[in-house]
């Protein structure tokens, strides 16, 4: 399953993270640190929005950079490799920067945008399980158009 | 926890405010200016005046934070009063969020809206409001019965035409307005029955053939969690799901025309190979060929996680069947074919075509520039060829007749033997190789290293030497944390396991980590690594003896003064532990024997010396004690000298008090083994029951001390002596 995404600013801090997995809240906190001290100086290497690898403690962590945010992507390894959490990443980036488009992506943006953010990942990853990757169908489910026609 | 746990502390916040927060974290509650409990009271008490624009602007305010299950009852009051979909969606995510206390849902009062809302919902003419509502109310309502049937009715409805063409039913009457959309509102339905069923009917026996029809499904999400859940009932009931997917298998001739399915979605196709696969491992051979031919099929998938997930599949078999195994021809014009293979013309071995398909998405995603490498695609590479490495060495390897690995004999070859097979992954090495150069990447470094090891041939060759000088240049780089390290010699550890051959080479490295890099060295790793050599005989064991020594008598540079201390120190451990096994010296050697006569103990024994008098007290501690432990493991002749030195080494250098304290506990155990040993000895061929009892006292008490200095207390020991252990026992 999808373990986790948390979106942090660049100095490490998070803005936002949802765990799909049963972590404890204290072991939340602990991953978190771990996961921005084994990555922090690769940090560099994910401009443009290249997807860099990590693996940390059995977990495969898939980040990214995005304007003035970086996500982390993290699945257990047994389903969702670094590919595939790669292709999860590609909607989630879409979904980022559309809630974004007006201002761009930038810290205050997003927390502003948060309640639409969490609408368009509602329909990404639902308790772990991956649902739409369409960016198209994101949009349209997210506001609860299902008939919507689809452009394909 | 609800409000009346919280107490206040005077200053207007309860205790639990000041130490934790319900937003999504600490940072983002000092970036907003509300805060939960005032929030979740005003959507209250937006709800009771049934204001929407209230409504909607505390819901989304909610968003920053986790909800608990004490605002159900608003929620599903906003859900039966709104026709808003803003709204709805929002009070839908929310009920979603507080399905994870689902078990503590127990209100009999709650129950029953629930049902009434979904009731309502399935039958509003809005095809949105029924997805969400069968998707989130799966997910969402407790453990009840009435709850289950409900939903079950609902599902087995949808679910019961999940075969049927959509044209057959486009007479019927449609809630879109174009007749032509009906398919498509049908699919729908089944995919949020899919999920439905992934939350709440997991491997439920009545809905097994609409669901695997369901693999079908002309929504690709759906039909991806069709796969899924087909996948579950594999678990549990290979051989029904075997034959009835059967027909679904793409490119098997005898499906082409009729059922082939063509999953487009990725994901499900990741799925159905792992479905396979399940299949491929736990059926019988006739049963499993299909399914297995199905996989060598999807190497050629053009989606690259797709064709990976394929050979990481097949990994999971024996390296014979995957020597056996082909790639059949796949034509892209033949219009039976799914649109997301790549062709192929020929028959392929299947590790040929492996091969190749790696080998071209290295040339794609390898350059120099690294805004042009895929690292998740280079990343999942190199773990392939690590796995299809592991998988070749262990299999090609030379067995010894209790088919363990042979140790084969360690000289190192001046040219390599031309009757060595060729590792079939060889033409990989130089792409694998380069990423060390061109990654800023670490985790690539990393896999790049652990891949390297197991495409190393498995001799003493000069290809061999050729692949630890590149694990050697590794040492120098001075960005290397030590994790990448201990990933690397972790690995080359499992390779020696393998193929002990390479124990010189690995043994060689070892020394340069510790040489070269002191401070990065993972001691307990050396240790294993050791541990393990020793078990290659003789030679191994005088190679590990070696090593040991190297490390210990080298000059060391000043900066790495200290942490070559606790290296030392963890080698001096390491030799009271397993001095006895490196040198055969045990307690049941003729006493006769001089201690002289065992050479590299006495080696050991003089260097354990030198440490206890000449260097600072921490190292003098341990080397005591494993003078210690040689002296409990040994013959007489070995306690005696043992003895002789600890009762007369000096006493005047610093520090030595601490040790001293130390030593007369050792001093006395080995007095009383030898005391009672002779007493002991001359005894025991006419024992009476009296001196029998005594005896055994004796023998538990030294067992007890001695076992005070052991991790693991040594098995089949006989402080006296190997003669008592008739009588001890």
């Amino acid at each position: 399953m999808i373990n986790s995404i948390t979106i942090t600013n660049l100095n490490g801090n998070v803005i936002f993270s949802k765990y799909y997995n049963t972590t404890i809240e204290e072991k939340q906190l602990e991953f978190e640190k771990s996961l921005y001290q084994l990555t922090k100086d690769e940090w560099i290497y994910a401009k443009s929005e290249r997807h860099l690898v990590a693996d940390i403690g059995g977990s495969i962590v898939v980040y990214t950079n995005i304007g003035d945010l970086m996500i982390f992507l993290v699945g257990s390894s047994d389903v969702y490799d670094e590919l595939s959490l790669s292709d999860v990443m590609h909607p989630i980036s879409e979904c980022i920067k559309d809630v974004c488009k007006k201002k761009g992506v930038t810290e205050l943006y997003l927390i502003e945008q948060i309640p639409k953010f969490v609408l368009y990942l509602d329909e990404v990853i639902q308790r772990g399980h991956l649902d739409q990757i369409q960016f198209e169908s994101i949009s349209n489910y997210s506001l609860l158009k299902h008939d919507k026609k689809e452009t394909v | 926890m609800s409000d009346h746990h919280h107490h206040s502390n005077g200053s207007g916040l309860s205790d639990k405010d000041l130490f934790e927060t319900r937003c999504l974290s600490q940072y983002l509650q000092s970036k907003i200016p509300t805060n939960y409990d005032s929030l979740k009271q005003s959507l209250r008490d937006a709800t009771d005046k049934k204001n929407s624009s209230k409504i909607q602007t505390s819901l989304q305010n909610l968003t920053y934070y986790k909800v608990e299950k004490d605002i159900l009852d608003t929620l599903l009051s906003i859900i039966s009063m709104t026709d808003d979909k803003k709204i709805l969606k929002l009070a839908y995510y929310f009920l979603v969020e507080i399905s994870a206390y689902r078990t503590q849902i127990n209100n009999s009062a709650e129950i029953k809206n629930m049902i009434t809302i979904f009731t309502k919902e399935m039958n509003h003419k809005d095809i949105s409001r029924k997805v969400v509502s069968l998707k989130t109310t799966a997910m969402l309502a407790p453990n009840d019965s009435l709850v289950d049937s409900n939903i079950m009715e609902v599902i087995s409805g949808i679910l019961r035409k999940v075969g049927e063409d959509p044209d057959k039913v486009q007479k019927k009457k449609g809630f879109f307005s174009k007749v032509s959309d009906l398919g498509r509102e049908r699919a729908l339905l089944q995919y949020a029955c899919f999920v439905a069923c992934r939350n709440r009917f997991k491997n439920n026996p009545s809905l097994f053939m609409p669901i695997v029809e369901g693999i079908k499904c002309t929504d690709q999400v759906g039909a991806r969690h069709a796969v899924q859940l087909t996948l579950d009932y594999a678990k549990e009931n290979v051989s029904t799901v075997a034959a009835t997917i059967k027909r679904f298998l793409p490119l098997l001739k005898a499906n082409k025309g009729k059922e082939a399915v063509a999953l487009i979605d990725p994901f499900a196709r990741r799925s159905f190979i792992a479905l396979c696969g399940l299949i491929a491992k736990q059926s019988s051979p006739a049963d499993s060929k299909d399914f297995f031919q199905n996989i060598c099929q999807s190497v050629m998938d053009s989606h690259t996680a797709v064709w990976c997930c394929a050979i990481n599949t097949l990994c999971k078999f024996p390296w014979k069947t995957l020597e056996s195994g082909t790639i059949e021809p796949i034509s892209t014009t033949d219009n039976d074919t799914p649109s997301y293979y790549d062709p192929i013309g020929n028959v392929t071995p299947l590790l040929v075509g492996i091969s190749n398909r790696i080998k071209t998405g290295f040339a794609v995603h390898i350059s120099s520039h690294a805004t042009q490498q895929s690292v998740p695609f280079t990343h999942m590479a190199c773990k392939l060829i690590n796995s299809l490495s592991q998988s070749y060495v262990k299999h090609q390897y030379p067995k010894d007749a209790a088919q363990n690995p042979q140790v084969g004999v360690w000289t190192e070859l001046e040219k390599s033997d031309p009757k060595m097979p060729v590792h079939p992954f060889a033409g990989l090495t130089a792409a694998v190789t380069s990423l060390l150069q061109i990654s800023p990447n670490i985790s690539i470094r990393v896999q790049a290293l652990r891949a390297l090891v197991w495409l190393c041939p498995s001799s003493l060759c000069p290809a061999a030497r050729a692949f630890f000088d590149i694990f050697k240049a590794q040492l120098y780089e001075p960005g290397h944390p030590i994790l990448l390290f201990r990933e690397l010699f972790g690995e080359l550890y499992k390779r020696i396991v393998e193929t002990p051959i390479l124990s010189p080479f690995l043994l060689q490295l070892v020394y340069d980590w510790i040489d070269i890099v002191p401070h990065k060295v993972d001691t307990s790793l050396v240790r294993q690594i050791w541990e393990t050599i020793l078990n290659f005989g003789l030679e191994g064991r005088e190679r590990v003896l070696q090593n040991c020594f190297s490390v210990m008598d080298r000059s060391i540079h000043p900066d790495f003064r200290v942490v070559s201390l606790e290296i030392l120190k963890d080698i001096v451990f390491f030799l009271g532990d397993y001095a006895n096994v490196i040198t055969y010296e045990n307690q049941n050697n003729s006493t006769t024997l001089a201690v002289t006569d065992n050479q590299a103990l006495n080696s050991i024994i003089l260097r354990l010396e030198q440490y206890a008098i000449f260097h600072p007290w921490q190292i003098r501690m341990t080397a005591i004690d494993a003078l210690a432990k040689i002296a409990f493991l040994s013959s007489s002749a070995v306690r005696i000298h043992i003895y002789h030195f600890l009762t007369t080494s000096p006493n005047d250098s610093h520090g030595w008090t601490s040790v001293k304290s130390n030593n007369s506990t050792i001093i006395n155990i080995i007095d009383q083994l030898l005391t009672l040993r002779s007493k002991w000895l001359p005894l025991l061929k006419t024992i009476n029951p009296t001196q029998k009892k005594e005896l055994i006292n004796d023998h538990n008490s030294l067992t007890l001390q001695i076992g005070m200095f052991f991790d693991s207390p040594p098995t089949d020991y006989y402080p006296i002596g190997i003669e008592t252990k008739q009588l001890v026992i």
